[in-house]
C-alpha cells in the first residue's frame, strides 16, 4: 500500500494543493490515460473563518484528490491512505487554522 | 552570508532581469527582498515568481561548476503562479550560463530522483558545465539551459 501524499501551499486568500511527485509518478505508471494528470487545484476563501471552514472538513479535500489524481476517493483508498501535508510546517499534517 | 555572495547574488539577479528585459518581458522587483527575487511577467499582468540564485563558477580541469543553495521548504510548497528557479553562473568575466527550472520540476529531481544533497533545512545543487552537457548529481540537466519558457505565458 502506497500512501498519496498532496503537498498543500498557503497564498494570500487562500490555498494551492499539489500531488507528491512520487505518488504523481505511481498514479501516472498505473494509468491507462493519457490524459495528463492536472498540476495543482487553487482554492480561494474571503474570510480566514471560511478558508478555516472549507478546508477543515474531509468534504472538499476528497474532491480534490479526486481531481488531482483523476481518481474516484473508494479507489484511491484502495491504493492506501491520502494524506495532506503543510511544508511550511515540516510537512506536518495539514490544518487551515494553524497556517 | 559573506560580503563577496552579496554582491554576486545582486550581480547574478540584474544579469538576469536583463536577460528578461531584452525578450520584452517586464520584471517587478520587491522593494525588501523576504520571499520572492524577482516578478517576471510575458504578458501585461501575468506575473510569476522568480528566485535567483548566482554563484561564481570554479574551474575544474575539463569543466567548470556552479553551487547553489535553496530551501527545502520553498521547493515543496505548491502555489499559484508557480515559482521558478533561476542559476545564474559568472565564468571568465561573464554571466556565462543560465540554468531555468520550474519549481515543480525542482521538486521531482529531488523527491523522486534524489539530486542534489541536503542539509538541514536547505538542499545544496552542484551544476557542471561541460563542453557539451550541463550536469547536476550525476543528471543531464541540458534541458535546462537557457529555458526561459519554463516562464509560463497565458494559456
Amino acid at each position: 500500500m502506497d500512501k498519496m501524499t498532496i503537498y498543500v501551499g498557503t497564498q494570500p486568500g487562500g490555498c494551492t494543493f499539489e500531488l507528491a511527485p512520487r505518488s504523481r509518478r505511481l498514479l501516472n505508471k498505473r494509468r491507462a490515460d493519457e490524459t495528463p494528470l492536472p498540476r495543482t487545484i487553487s482554492i480561494g476563501c474571503d474570510t480566514k473563518q471560511d478558508f478555516v471552514a472549507i478546508l477543515g472538513t474531509d468534504k472538499l479535500r476528497q474532491v480534490i484528490a479526486e481531481i488531482l489524481t483523476d481518481m474516484p476517493i473508494g479507489e484511491l483508498q484502495q491504493l492506501g491512505d491520502v494524506e495532506f501535508l503543510d511544508p511550511s510546517r515540516n510537512l506536518a499534517t495539514f490544518d487551515p487554522s494553524a497556517s | 552570508m559573506a560580503r563577496q555572495d552579496l554582491f554576486t547574488g545582486q550581480a547574478g539577479e540584474h544579469a538576469v532581469i536583463s536577460k528578461f528585459l531584452i525578450k520584452g518581458w517586464n520584471v517587478a522587483v520587491p522593494q525588501v527582498d523576504v520571499g520572492d527575487d524577482l516578478l517576471v511577467a510575458r504578458q501585461e499582468d501575468a506575473y510569476v515568481p522568480v528566485q535567483v540564485k548566482a554563484a561564481r563558477a570554479r574551474q575544474q580541469r575539463k569543466s567548470y561548476a556552479g553551487t547553489f543553495r535553496l530551501a527545502v521548504q520553498q521547493i515543496q510548497t505548491p502555489r499559484w503562479p508557480d515559482l521558478v528557479y533561476v542559476f545564474a553562473v559568472y565564468h571568465k568575466a561573464r554571466w556565462s550560463d543560465f540554468i531555468v527550472v520550474p519549481r515543480r520540476d525542482l521538486h521531482t529531481l529531488r523527491e523522486v530522483d534524489g539530486v542534489g544533497t541536503a542539509t538541514g533545512d536547505h538542499l545544496s545543487l552542484r551544476v557542471s558545465f561541460h563542453p557539451d552537457s550541463v550536469r547536476c548529481s550525476g543528471q543531464d540537466w541540458s534541458v535546462f539551459r537557457d529555458q526561459w519558457s519554463a516562464i509560463p505565458d497565458r494559456y
